[in-house]
């Protein structure tokens, strides 16, 4: 199953890098006489609103798809780790200062916080990325924190301190590599919500700015026609979830292949 | 307390060899909250008061029920978990002054053996990585005299040093007891704190680790405060033998003194209570009535007189001094 998501995250890869060879339109090209027309030999997907080649704009559109749900990802969970070790590990003071400044990061409505730092930087696609990053990291933090608490009262850290192993060392060769399973599933469905979050910003005209195409905004504006064209919002759907489903996959696998217990067993 | 109480040494018997590990009035105790807004509730006495010593070559056993605070005493030793109180002296330092620099020096020549095998050791880790962490950590050798040194203590320990590619969940729990003492010996300390190490292991295999034990005691010149249990394994191995109740040591004594000639009355219940392998003995068990009273609200004088077969008026009221009874023979009891 693992290889199989493996292999789906790179097929999905190569179509990506190689969008522009793949395309048979143009994905800006209008053409009225053709807007709404459903799948069919010309056009596989069908085309929307304005004539556009859907399955064009998808093929491009996957581009900025996974690249924000992958930056935004790598952000999240880099702030996620880095908090949550510390305050795990330190505990005391650290652990009350951080885990009420994650407190506090929950309490604002992430879209609303993520709407006013766009509306004032601008909805470059770089910014997007960070911002995603910077407002989903919460989740991450609490519980890679929970498992340095319970990780840093195993024996084998004891140990590794009554050997004077030096902090640094003990949380990321000890304690680290026994937390990270958990971070590594969850950032296989944080990639999901990345992708959605930018759906949702470029819904709102905040996102991915038209007429360049991403999966959030092809399934946002096709929405309009949901009942007339139903190919609008169920091909970028499905490419959300196969991506997504994918990802979920070789977390999986990864957690398993990161376990030395469980390797060669099968 | 007494300036010359400790120059007698306890429980020796009479031999001039050093104090490596002196311990004075060792106490810990473990705040208990109630909530969020309100203060501490009360303290849990883990350690109320611990004194003694442990010299060079020396084994020095120490026993007691679950809940009595060994393990607590083990870790305080450490500095694993902070005393409250206390001097732990080593090599006449006192390790709870010390900074954590020279702290993480110091405790390369004090070491501990963890009681539970199966997580004592890293599971992401391979054996090899395992025992040359503290080389890594410590010394500035190259990755060759690294891969030696482990060799030589694999095979030190008994295991094959062809295993030190495999993880530990690829050994069983004798193996891996093997895997955490050679992970101890790396930087041939002066002082091992075995705590439990034989208590999850099947009986077979007790032995063998005890016999290991023994064989590098004899070989590196080491010291031990052996933890344990059961008094059968502690008698096998110590020169002295300290028994703790409810966070003190109630009695210290030689070994043979101590099992031929207990004083205390926990330390003659509990002896009663080893079996003996013969069926034609027959045994006189002093069966002990309730439980161990709670650390959070320890009994006032003496802490076992709430159990204590020999109970005086004066046991409630008053903390028995903890005395030479002659002999190196130590205890804390109002009749002896």
């Amino acid at each position: 199953m693992a290889v199989g998501g493996l292999a789906l995250i790179v097929v999905i890869f190569l179509i990506a890098g190689f969008a522009s060879l793949l395309a048979p339109y143009d994905p800006g090209k209008t053409e009225v006489s053709m807007k709404l027309k459903p799948p069919s030999s010309a056009h596989y997907l069908g085309t929307d609103q304005l004539g556009r080649d859907v399955f064009s704009r998808m093929l491009y559109g996957s581009r900025i798809s996974l690249s924000v749900g992958f930056v935004a990802v790598g952000i999240s969970i880099f702030i996620g780790i880095l908090v949550g070790a510390i305050a795990g590990y330190y505990g005391r003071w650290v652990d009350s200062i951080l885990m009420r400044f994650v407190d506090t990061m929950l309490c604002f409505p992430s879209f609303f916080l993520i709407l006013t730092i766009v509306a004032l930087l601008g909805p470059q696609i770089i910014n997007i990325m960070i911002i995603i990053g910077v407002t989903s990291w919460m989740g991450t933090a609490r519980f890679v924190r929970a498992e340095f608490l319970s990780l840093k009262e195993r024996d084998y850290v004891q140990a590794a301190r009554a050997l004077g192993v030096k902090d640094r060392r003990i949380i990321f060769r000890h304690i680290l590599p026994n937390a990270l399973a958990p971070v590594f599933v969850s950032a296989t469905l944080k990639v999901a919500s990345a992708i959605l979050i930018e759906a949702g910003l470029s819904f709102l005209g905040f996102g991915v700015q038209p007429p360049a195409p991403s999966w959030g905004n092809i399934l946002t504006e096709g929405r309009t026609y949901i009942f007339d064209a139903w190919w609008l919002t169920v091909f970028p759907g499905l490419a959300i979830l196969i991506t997504v489903l994918s990802f979920n996959l070789l977390g999986d696998g990864l957690r398993d292949a990161l376990d030395p217990r469980l390797r060669g067993k099968r | 307390m007494v300036a010359g109480k400790f120059s007698a040494g306890y429980g020796t018997d009479g031999g001039n060899s050093l104090a490596l590990l002196e311990v004075h009035n060792l106490r810990k105790d473990f705040p208990v909250r109630k909530g969020l807004f309100s203060g501490t509730r009360g303290s849990i006495r883990a350690v109320d008061g611990v004194d003694f010593e442990l010299r060079e070559g020396e084994t020095l056993g120490l026993v007691g029920e679950s809940g009595c605070g060994k393990t607590t005493v083990a870790r305080c030793l450490l500095r694993l978990i902070e005393p409250t109180e206390g001097e732990v002296l080593f090599e006449g330092e006192d390790l709870l002054k010390m900074d954590r620099e020279a702290l993480r020096k110091v405790r390369a020549r004090f070491q501990i053996i963890f009681q539970d095998p199966y997580s004592s050791l890293n599971p992401r880790m391979n054996v090899g990585e395992i025992i040359a962490e503290p080389l890594r950590n410590h010394t500035r050798s190259s990755r060759g005299e690294i891969r030696d040194r482990v060799c030589f203590l694999m095979e030190k320990v008994g295991l094959h040093p062809e295993q030190a590619r495999r993880y530990p969940h690829e050994f069983s729990g004798g193996q891996r007891q093997r895997i955490g003492i050679a992970r101890a010996l790396a930087l041939n300390p002066r002082v091992i704190i075995c705590d439990e190490p034989v208590s999850a292991l099947d009986v077979s295999i007790q032995a063998q680790v005890i016999n290991l034990l023994v064989q590098l005691q004899e070989e590196m010149g080491l010291s031990y405060l052996f933890i344990a249990h059961d008094l059968s394994v502690v008698e096998h191995i110590s020169n002295r033998v300290a028994v703790m109740y409810l966070g003190r040591i109630v009695e210290l004594a030689t070994d043979q003194e101590l099992y031929r000639n207990p004083q205390h009355p926990y330390t003659q219940a509990l002896l009663s209570a080893v079996p003996v392998p013969d069926p034609e003995v027959q045994q006189r068990r002093i069966v002990l009535q309730g439980d161990v009273p709670s650390p959070l609200n320890p009994p006032s004088g003496c802490g076992f007189h709430t159990r204590c077969p020999e109970r005086i008026d004066l046991c409630t009221n008053e903390v028995p001094a903890f005395r030479d009874l002659g002999n190196g023979h130590w205890a804390a009891c109002h009749l002896r």
